[in-house]
């Protein structure tokens, strides 16, 4: 099976470093830095460490949903030896297939109200 | 961007220069594919803390450390579960009975194991040989565990090639396996008997994985020949001569036909009436 025919279903659920690198790469390419500083900010200030980061990346690279990039943004502030990564078309799919399942359960706990009142009252009063 | 980090490699302090000794906690293929990165994001992540104080340096630190101590773990764990890894965490664990066959096909049985194996009567074993009879029998199905992992993995990129073990290996080695568990709950019923009148189902166990192995044998060889006949392009057909598949399968039939043969012979002997067949 090739990968563009694989079916983005069967990587679900993804784990949290996984779901948060496709998600840095959503916009755009970016190297390992910039990577673990989009997670950061998305992540409240949680930050992944370097060999999570990087562990992370081997199997994404491994499954193809991001590959090596040769274009580089800006090559005259940039470091040469620096690797930019950017989403495969399986990575989008996949991403897109993993936060239309955690929409479904966002959508299941407003329904049971756990993010009615006590959770999401006090921040959208 | 560039200059600040090649300024930075150049006069490595001493934080980085641990940071690089640290890198060897991580198997040599994850640092020889991510090492210089690594390295590289400690010091932009030294860089970004230095501005901000002892606390973010050494809340920077810990970050490293923990980071460090669960990933180089994970990559370890996962350099191990690896299919030639695996396969020789498998032939060591396998090597206590690997040893005990064949002492007992060459005949030839070494000193230690009437100093330290057997008891002064010199045939009721002592706890040790117990200890590593058990260790033995254990071994086998954490072996067949270790070399089934690589191959029950989800990949896309299913690509043999003639250095990488297959699921027609795994096919094999698990007929071996039983083949070998089938002579070990023989061996180990031998044994017991003085204490056990009666294994019932233990023993009807080891005939059912003797049986599957006979089964498996043929299937086994016939995987085995898929990945030669897939390789060639357009549809194809590709003769590859120097698979190591092929070579591994052929081996790997020859000693299951020779047990098969001795089984069979067994059976026929007791079946037509010699004496003493058993």
């Amino acid at each position: 099976m090739t990968e563009s025919t694989r079916d983005p279903q069967s990587f679900l659920p993804l784990t949290q470093p996984i779901f948060n690198i496709l998600l840095a790469l959503a916009d755009g390419e970016k190297h390992g830095y910039g990577i673990m500083q989009e997670v950061t900010t998305n992540s409240g200030g949680k930050r992944m460490g370097p060999g999570t980061l990087y562990g992370s990346i081997k199997r994404l690279l491994e499954e193809a949903l991001i590959e090596e990039s040769d274009e580089r943004p800006d090559p005259a502030h940039d470091d040469e030896r620096r690797r930019y990564y950017r989403l495969t078309d399986l990575g989008q799919r996949v991403a897109a297939a993993e936060a239309a399942r955690m929409e479904e359960l966002v959508r299941i706990a407003h329904s049971r109200r756990l993010l009615s009142g006590k959770f999401m009252g006090s921040e959208t009063e | 961007m560039r200059g600040t980090s090649s300024k930075a490699d150049q006069h490595p302090p001493l934080a980085r220069w641990i940071y690089t000794v640290l890198l060897y906690l991580y198997p040599s293929d994850f640092r020889r594919g991510y090492g210089a990165e690594l390295k590289m994001l400690f010091i932009d992540m030294q860089r970004a803390a230095a501005g901000q104080g002892v606390l973010a340096s050494l809340s920077l630190w810990l970050t490293i450390l923990l980071d460090l101590a669960s990933s180089a773990s994970r990559e370890r764990i996962r350099t191990m579960l690896k299919a030639r890894t695996a396969a020789v965490i498998g032939i060591v664990l396998c090597f206590p009975l690997i040893f005990m066959l064949t002492s007992a096909v060459l005949g030839y049985e070494p000193p230690f194991v009437d100093q330290y194996l057997t008891q002064p009567d010199g045939y009721t074993p002592t706890p040790l040989a117990r200890v590593i009879m058990i260790f033995t029998l254990l071994a086998l199905p954490v072996a067949l565990v270790i070399n089934l992992l690589p191959m029950l993995q989800k990949s896309h990129r299913e690509q043999v090639t003639p250095f990488m073990l297959t699921r027609s290996h795994a096919v094999i080695g698990m007929s071996i396996l039983f083949v070998l568990l089938a002579i070990m709950s023989q061996q180990v019923r031998h044994e017991l008997s003085p204490f056990v009148s009666r294994l019932g189902s233990a023993s009807i166990v080891g005939e059912i994985l003797f049986l599957l192995a006979l089964l498996a044998a043929p299937a086994a060889f016939l995987l085995n020949r898929l990945p030669m006949t897939r390789s060639g392009s357009g549809g194809a057909l590709m003769f590859q001569p120097t698979s190591l598949n092929l070579i591994i399968g052929a081996a790997a039939l020859l000693i299951i036909l020779t047990l098969i043969s001795i089984f069979a012979l067994e059976m026929t002997a007791c079946s037509i009436g010699v004496p003493n067949c058993d």
